[in-house]
């Protein structure tokens, strides 16, 4: 099946599919709230159970409407899901008809095109946008036209972690529900799920990092994530010597999207340099008094602490500036060892003997 | 679902069935053909969900009823190939076998609750009308229906009935067709629904006999049309139709009587001359005469000239040859009818018994 429960989010489609019964839902929905909770999840559930044969109410997974959601193949159902579909931008065309788009091919079919004919089978028909953000202005713009004038039976559910993109002319068009993210069982609950083999103990070590996010959480085991934290462990505690962890850094099995080597190199120093960033950040917190219990990464966290506040707060400072050098385009190998040097007592001494020999 | 069927009746179903069915969707689903066994017939059904139909084989022995979903392009191309006269349709597991004479195809089949939900023609508070009839009013008036994109309700054929009449008009905004012909049936009441020319076009494809009674039903969703082989579905429009009849002048002025033929001549002559970024002939009338004139800047000008019988005051109107030269091509009479008011307002022709074409003009300086 691809569409499941949405677990821990149960409450608030009840609620949506309650509006549906009487008659209350508007239009136009945004799913907003921090990524990889489960926002994209419910939303095909919200679509499956409008057009179940038991709906509006959860699903019942064996009927023809459910089918055919399950396979992609409900006629009045349109996915607009630009990371299935590998692409980066949601262009306008998949919005609004063009003219000049598809020369020699079928024409796409557009959200407008699939609006523009009554409903197949029953009365509603759905629109799913994930990551709506992902739409330029163009394609948001052209979005207003079907947001204003919605025929009856539209449902939109647009879904973003990145509110702040979106168009303030699309964002007062839509009745915005708030997803948070998980509680630490909760997320424990959706990996053990995702997949029952794997180790307890590693879901519950994946659900801490994830920051309540399973989706995060599955990221970061797809990118190689508990090795790759494994490395900084030993850099940070000086069992490796930095630029011996960079080295073994390149070698760690991970699935980073891009379309070129130096993009997907670039995608895993932003991966790494993001995590010692979440560390250290831990680190700080740990120093002025949060308890290591509820800290995400907190035995690293005690580490960090050991090097003192001032000196924490000068790594911090240094992988900023390596988080800001990935997104300049320099080079990600450079960048890594720049920023496993900074973590270290080495690297400052590095530098300093570095400084001396400039003055 | 065990069927034994004329290869040439499944061959001809196929055909018709993958004539909508695309090549590539994005919903899988749709690539293929839901094969029906009733107790007493075999039906195919293809959709590419703008538009459906049924095709029913009525000469069949079905031994046991039941349905199957197999890839339409492979089957029809097998059974096409096929020497033998009979075929043997039979599900075996997840599988269906077409079996004829030494030759065997297996083909796998996907669960039948994946495909749309295609619905069945309605008898009651359907209308009747001869086929000629249908694919004379979609022909009149679907080569008028925008294609461009946006302004979506045009890129249908507003279908109506009024009383005993069936009533089509399509628009793209600057021309409109309308024509109109008698139901079989005695009083139809009032029915409206925009119906895609895409579908319409379908319709007239399956109607293979012109003198067959079809029925059309106007439904909530879909405008569907039955014949004695199949059932056609098209999803309508979910718009607003342009008010159309404020274009149509009342009264008018100016009228002009000419021979189609001749007519249609002189515009092409005068067209070769004029470019893409000034399509505009220019028509002058006075009494019992009409010239054609048509300029471009970067190729230069052209005239033509012909008899015809004109009744209101001398002037000039200028019309996009192109759009003049559509309707003409459907013209059923031999003389063609404009009248006008002035040369900014529209231009009714009068293009045979219950047909009216409408163009806008074109302003041009000098």
């Amino acid at each position: 099946m691809r569409f499941d429960r949405p677990l821990a989010h149960d409450v608030l489609i009840e609620r949506l599919f309650a509006a549906a019964a009487d008659g209350r839902l508007p239009h136009a929905i945004l799913f907003e709230g921090p990524e990889g909770i489960g926002k994209f999840v419910a939303a095909r559930w919200l679509a499956a159970g409008l057009l179940c044969e038991r709906g509006p109410a959860a699903p019942c997974g064996e009927c023809g409407p459910c089918k055919r959601v399950a396979t992609e193949n409900h006629p009045d159902l349109l996915l607009i899901d630009p990371i299935a579909e590998g692409e980066e931008r949601i262009r306008v065309g998949r919005i609004a008809m063009r003219s000049d788009g598809g020369a020699g091919e079928e024409p796409e079919r557009s959200l407008e095109a699939f609006l523009d004919l009554r409903a197949v089978e029953g009365v509603h028909r759905i629109v799913l946008i994930r990551e709506c953000d992902r739409m330029n202005d163009a394609a948001q713009n052209a979005l207003l036209k079907t947001l204003e004038e919605p025929r009856p039976g539209t449902l939109l559910v647009l879904e973003t972690h990145r509110t702040s993109r979106l168009l303030p002319t699309i964002l007062s068009r839509c009745i915005r529900v708030r997803f948070d993210a998980l509680s630490r069982a909760d997320c424990e609950r959706v990996l053990k799920a995702d997949d029952p083999s794997r180790p307890a103990e590693r879901a519950v070590a994946l659900a801490r990092w994830a920051d309540g996010s399973p989706g995060a959480a599955l990221a970061f085991e797809r990118r190689g994530g508990v090795v790759l934290r494994d490395l900084l462990g030993q850099c940070v505690r000086g069992e490796r010597a930095p630029l011996a962890v960079a080295a073994a850094f390149w070698d760690v099995e991970g699935e980073f999207t891009g379309k070129t080597p130096t993009a997907r190199a670039r995608g895993r120093a932003r991966f790494l340099v993001d995590l010692a960033l979440a560390v250290w950040r831990d680190g700080m917190r740990l120093s002025s008094g949060v308890p290591q219990s509820e800290l995400a990464h907190g035995d690293l966290a005690a580490d960090v602490a050991r090097s003192g506040v001032l000196g924490a707060a000068r790594a911090f400072d240094r992988l900023t500036e390596c988080r800001a050098d990935i997104e300049r385009n320099l080079a990600p190998e450079a960048v890594v060892e720049r920023a496993l040097l900074a973590l270290t007592d080495r690297g400052r001494i590095l530098r300093a003997s570095k400084s001396g020999a400039r003055g | 679902m065990k069927v034994l069927c004329e290869r040439e009746k499944l061959r001809e179903g196929l055909t018709v069935a993958t004539s909508v069915i695309p090549m590539k969707s994005t919903r899988p689903a749709v690539e293929n053909v839901y094969l029906v066994a009733t107790d007493d017939a075999l039906e195919l059904v293809g959709t590419d969900l703008d538009v459906a139909v049924r095709f029913r084989i009525e000469d069949v022995k079905v031994e046991e009823p039941g349905t199957a979903l197999i890839p339409a392009r492979v089957a029809a191309d097998f059974v096409r190939d096929l020497a033998g006269d009979t075929v043997t349709l039979r599900t075996k597991g997840d599988n269906l076998l077409i079996e004829s004479g030494d030759d065997c195809c297996e083909l796998t089949t996907i669960d039948p609750d994946e495909y749309p939900v295609v619905a069945r023609f309605e008898e009651s508070d359907s209308v009747r009308v001869m086929a000629a009839t249908l694919t004379r009013l979609v022909s009149r008036t679907s080569f008028a229906a925008a294609r461009e994109a946006g302004r979506y309700a045009m890129h249908g054929i507003l279908t109506q009935t009024e009383g005993d009449e069936l009533k089509m008009i399509a628009t793209d905004g600057r021309r409109l067709a309308m024509a109109s012909a008698a139901l079989e049936d005695a009083d139809a009441g009032s029915k409206s629904a925009i119906v895609p020319t895409k579908g319409m076009q379908l319709f007239c494809r399956v109607m293979d006999d012109p003198t067959e009674l079809v029925a059309v039903h106007f439904g909530e969703s879909q405008f569907c049309l039955k014949t004695t082989k199949a059932e056609v579905f098209a999803r309508l429009i979910d718009g607003e139709f342009p008010r159309y009849s404020a274009v149509i002048p009342p009264s008018t002025e100016n009228r002009l009587e000419a021979d189609a033929t001749t007519l249609t001549q002189k515009l092409k002559l005068v067209a070769n001359v004029t470019s893409s970024d000034t399509r505009a002939v220019r028509l002058s009338m006075e009494k019992g005469a009409l010239t054609i004139f048509g300029r471009s800047a970067s190729t230069g000008e052209a005239t033509a000239h012909m008899p015809v019988d004109f009744d209101g005051k001398p002037g000039t109107i200028a019309f996009n040859p192109d759009y003049l030269i559509d309707g003409l091509k459907n013209c059923e009479s031999d003389t063609v009818r404009l009248e006008f008011n002035e040369k900014t307002s529209p231009g009714k022709f009068t293009l045979g018994e219950n047909y009216v074409y409408i163009v806008m003009p074109i302003t041009i300086d000098a």
